[in-house]
């Protein structure tokens, strides 16, 4: 199938984009588009007007300052990738499960975070990291927290006239550990579930801090909140942490679809919360 | 145990130009498995020149009327049968030719990599060209044989040919997860004669990539009210070479007896038992829980109800 017709815009300047965003209409921003596309062919998505930014200058950049990396809207996601190989073992293995290098070329971090797709890696991860998104729209800047973000498959808290400019990610503290797991019929396939947990543990040896998110759990990327509290401040022992992670998945609500039952996926996301909440307690102290 | 390369006939035309270069005519044309070099393999040998004078031409009916197909693994014992009876009909006549250009008896002519020679004098070898332009008639005189070489043979194939496989899967199943990495996989074979081992082992590669897809992958799903749900590749999941470890094989040769190349189809068998071993290798490695597979694809959510939990 070929996409719906749709009018084309290419901004140079971000108030250009953003008054095209505004300018009425369904408008959509093409970035990477390595989901936009694919949509459009297949008729899901109907835009009347593609706002191309790729000739918007100055955001392009991956910027670490004080603990917190912000990475511009035309970042892609190999580009990252490359920056994570020598920086941050969790983002790189995170990205390795993007989709295939060639799609991870030019595919955006900022258009895979606000796609929203509930099975994506990058919005679990932004969740798990307490992340922003920095929207930009006709009455100026605003940063949308990650757990304000998401609303429903696919939807987010971004107005159609505002533009991500950039997300931020906070980054886990030295000496904290990471976990990623993930289940796909195929490599690079998106998830039918996965999770991802950053740990910390105070002098004592008690768990410190407890960051826990799903994605492909629900119809949004959704933290692990029932699990982080039951966790937070306790001796970390395997059958607490089992029993966590059956506390965060028991609060999930899956949907079953042709590649997995809503059963599957809630059992799965205990098996994987308990994994990567273990995998996160033995690399405390090492790389993050 | 597969019946491979049905019958009832396929069909070759071989003709020489005047530089003894080849074209190879059948009805089989190519899906991309490489016929245009087996066939030419087959026709290099049995007229004893070059292969790379050959040029094959599948399913064209301005150069061979008549035809079956490709399908059924049929296209090496079939087609290959006829190119190598019409090349062995068009190497008789090169040595006829032969025979009466260097005054020598026909049985003492020796074609190869297109130069025919007498055998024990070595100072008599002539180039394939020659021996045809001799073959050509002039004002003066006739040709030397009959300006004649090519040849037609449909070859007739009463039954099938009978290949046989074992292929081995190891497979690691994640009991918390339900999904089923492949670890190894083996095929042992027997095609009879290998024309060309680099092809066959493709047609093995290929088959089991197939295979591996119905075995874990590949499925139709329809809703209550019948609509398709795996109407794209993006729900209908083939398999990619990330889901594949190397295929090793084994090539055991015992020629067929039923045609003269001795070969047997070698195209789908490597598609056919894979689901039958990776559901082995699965109910294999789930023993402890008493799991029994009787359906595939075995993907991660069905493997987890095989363990009661999903």
């Amino acid at each position: 199938m070929k996409p719906a017709p749709f009018e084309y815009a290419a901004p140079r300047t971000l108030d250009e984009a953003v008054g095209a965003l505004a300018s009425g209409g369904d408008a959509k921003v093409l970035a990477g588009g390595q989901s936009l596309v694919p949509m459009l062919a297949l008729r899901l998505a109907r835009p009347t007007l593609l706002v191309d930014i790729n000739r918007l200058p100055g955001l392009d950049g991956i910027r670490e300052a004080s603990g917190m990396l912000e990475i511009g809207a035309l970042v892609r996601q190999r580009a990252l990738e490359r920056w994570a190989a020598s920086r941050s073992p969790l983002f790189a293995d995170v990205l390795q499960h993007v989709a295939h290098p060639p799609i991870r070329n030019r595919g955006t971090v900022v258009g895979n975070v606000v796609h929203a797709d509930p099975a994506s890696e990058l919005p679990a991860l932004l969740l798990c990291l307490e992340g922003v998104v920095v929207a930009r729209g006709p009455r100026g800047e605003r940063m949308i927290p990650a757990d304000r973000f998401y609303r429903a498959p696919l939807t987010t808290a971004l107005g159609p006239d505002e533009l991500a400019t950039a997300v931020r990610f906070t980054l886990p503290p030295a000496g904290a550990g990471w976990g990623f797991a993930e289940v796909s019929r195929r490599h690079g396939d998106f998830a039918l579930v996965g999770a991802v947990a950053v740990v910390t543990r105070g002098g004592d040896g008690t768990l410190d801090r407890v960051r826990l998110a799903f994605f492909g759990a629900a119809g949004t990327p959704v933290r692990g909140t029932a699990g982080e509290q039951a966790l937070a401040g306790q001796a970390p022992t395997a059958a607490r942490i089992g029993e966590a992670a059956r506390a965060a998945a028991a609060a999930l609500s899956p949907d079953g679809d042709i590649h997995a039952t809503a059963t599957y996926r809630r059992h799965v996301a205990a098996t994987l919360a308990e994994r990567t909440l273990t995998a996160a307690l033995g690399r405390c102290g090492a790389a993050r | 145990m597969e019946g491979t390369a049905i019958g009832p006939y396929e069909g070759a035309t071989v003709r020489l130009d005047p530089s003894g270069h080849a074209v190879v005519a059948t009805g089989a044309c190519c899906q991309g498995q490489g016929h245009e070099t087996s066939f030419a393999q087959i026709a290099a040998d049995a007229l004893g020149i070059p292969l790379e004078w050959i040029t094959v031409v599948g399913g064209d009916t301005a150069a061979i009327p008549f035809g079956v197909g490709t399908f059924a693994s049929r296209s090496a014992v079939n087609a290959g049968s006829s190119i190598h009876e019409a090349s062995g009909r068009v190497k008789d006549k090169i040595v006829a030719a032969a025979a009466a250009l260097l005054e020598a008896s026909p049985g003492d002519i020796e074609v190869s990599e297109g130069t025919v020679s007498v055998r024990g004098a070595p100072g008599s070898a002539t180039p394939l060209a020659t021996v045809i332009r001799a073959a050509v008639p002039t004002f003066a005189k006739p040709g030397v044989s009959d300006l004649d070489f090519e040849a037609t043979v449909y070859h007739h194939q009463p039954t099938v040919t009978y290949t046989s496989a074992v292929h081995v899967a190891v497979v690691d199943v994640d009991t918390g997860t339900g999904s089923v990495a492949l670890r190894r996989y083996l095929v042992a074979h027997d095609c009879g004669k290998v024309i060309n081992p680099v092809i066959v082992e493709g047609q093995i590669h290929g088959g089991v990539a197939q295979g591996v897809g119905g075995g874990l992958l590949e499925e139709m799903v329809y809703d209550e009210q019948a609509q398709l749900l795996t109407g794209t590749f993006m729900d209908y999941l083939v398999p990619t070479a990330m889901e594949l470890p190397d295929i090793e094989t084994v090539h055991l040769e015992y020629p067929s007896p039923r045609n003269p190349l001795g070969v047997k189809g070698v195209g789908e068998g490597g598609a056919i038992s894979p689901p039958a071993a990776i559901a082995n290798a699965v109910e294999d490695a789930l023993a402890p829980f008493g799991a029994r597979v009787t359906r595939t694809p075995l993907g991660p959510s069905v493997v987890l109800g095989l363990l009661g939990k999903s």
